[in-house]
């Protein structure tokens, strides 16, 4: 289990718990880690688990992604100990599970710059909230009946499930 | 997502020259290569998400035909991936999939049309050419100075109406009713 630790800024110190996958930093709703700043790409570059260390590859990111103050060019072997540069934030890529795992909103909380409005500076029609602002209570629930995704991988995983199934259901 | 509208059979070809397959099944991509070398376009074989980005960036394809159910990544994320770096490359789905879940998602990570397998490879080839102008034709309205310059209009699952600039397509922004997050469509 790979753990990175901010090295910069408010957040100096705290570790991020990395899973046993592959995972994408950048400033989409569907990265592991989001970051609001906008040096960083939506899907800036991913961090892929190995038994040698921390796979990291840049994904085409604008400002690129530094590692040991160096650009990467093509996918790089983080070791313990190496700094990892996305945007404004740094990184150190430490070893073995922290006492207490940071969960997603911690981790988003940690990296905005400020709230989610951020994202949409010039939408004066868009009704933003912060992340943590509460639903209003007159707000209808959501469809109890429909599942959540927080990913697109994860909303695939479930479309070729239903579908694999239903081919099997079919073929009793 | 149509093939509906007049189609200047002389335009598809002028826009697209080069596809790239992406195509696990070695029978449906040798098949798929076939038929469109056949029809003079140049074709590219991708069996998973990898080898599709390592082909996108090496030689730049006009239109891609995406498989859903791929090894690893599915075809949703490979299509979401290649619409977040070129917005307007015109993403034909070719799928078994039937499901209105997969054709909404496919829709809202930014695919263009959605064909079900087993297909009519002379309907394939109608799609290609549609959707290339279709592409061609939004990229032109929605390009500074273009004619469309209305906000995008869209909906969150809850019901909740948005209205945002068009720079904000393909971003996420979080529902004040239900607190999940939408995403800006990247087309109508």
């Amino acid at each position: 289990m790979h753990s990175l630790v901010v090295q910069t800024g408010k957040h100096k110190g705290k570790k991020i718990v990395l899973p046993e996958r592959e995972v994408i930093i950048g400033r989409d709703e569907v990265s592991f880690i989001r970051m609001t700043s906008a040096d960083v790409s939506r899907q800036h570059c991913s961090l892929t688990p190995t038994d040698k260390g921390l796979l990291v590859r840049d994904l085409g990111s604008q400002n690129g992604t530094i590692v040991n103050n160096v650009r990467i060019e093509s996918e790089t072997l983080l070791q313990p100990g190496d700094l990892l540069q996305i945007g404004p934030i740094q990184f150190e890529l430490a070893g073995g599970r922290p006492a207490k795992s940071a969960g997603d909103d911690d981790i988003f909380g940690w990296l905005s710059e400020s709230d989610t409005a951020t994202e949409f500076p010039n939408a004066s029609d868009t009704t933003i909230v912060k992340a943590s602002q509460p639903a209003s209570p007159a707000a209808p629930p959501p469809e109890p009946a429909r599942p959540k995704f927080k990913t697109v991988a994860e909303e695939a995983r479930d479309i070729i499930r239903r579908h694999r199934e239903s081919l099997e259901k079919n073929e009793k | 997502m149509s093939t509906d509208g007049d189609i200047d059979p002389r335009l598809a070809p002028a826009i697209v020259h080069r596809i790239l397959v992406v195509e696990d099944d070695p029978d449906t991509a040798a098949f798929l290569k076939t038929l469109l070398e056949r029809e003079k376009y140049e074709v590219t074989i991708a069996k998973d998400g990898g080898q599709a980005h390592s082909s996108f960036v090496m030689k730049k394809p006009d239109l891609v035909i995406l498989d859903l159910i791929l090894p690893g990544e599915s075809g949703f994320e490979v299509c979401e991936r290649l619409k977040t770096t070129e917005r307007y490359l015109p993403v034909v789905i070719l799928s078994a999939i039937e499901l209105e879940d997969a054709k909404d998602l496919a829709t809202r990570v930014g695919a263009d049309a959605y064909m079900t397998k087993p297909f009519d490879p002379d309907e394939l080839l109608v799609q290609i050419k549609a959707t290339a102008q279709e592409c061609w034709v939004r990229s032109r309205a929605e390009s500074p100075g273009g004619e469309e310059a209305g906000p995008v209009r869209f909906s969150c699952r809850c019901g909740k109406r948005f209205k945002v600039a068009k720079q904000h397509r393909g971003k996420t922004l979080t529902c004040p009713n239900c607190g999940e997050p939408v995403l800006v469509p990247r087309h109508e």
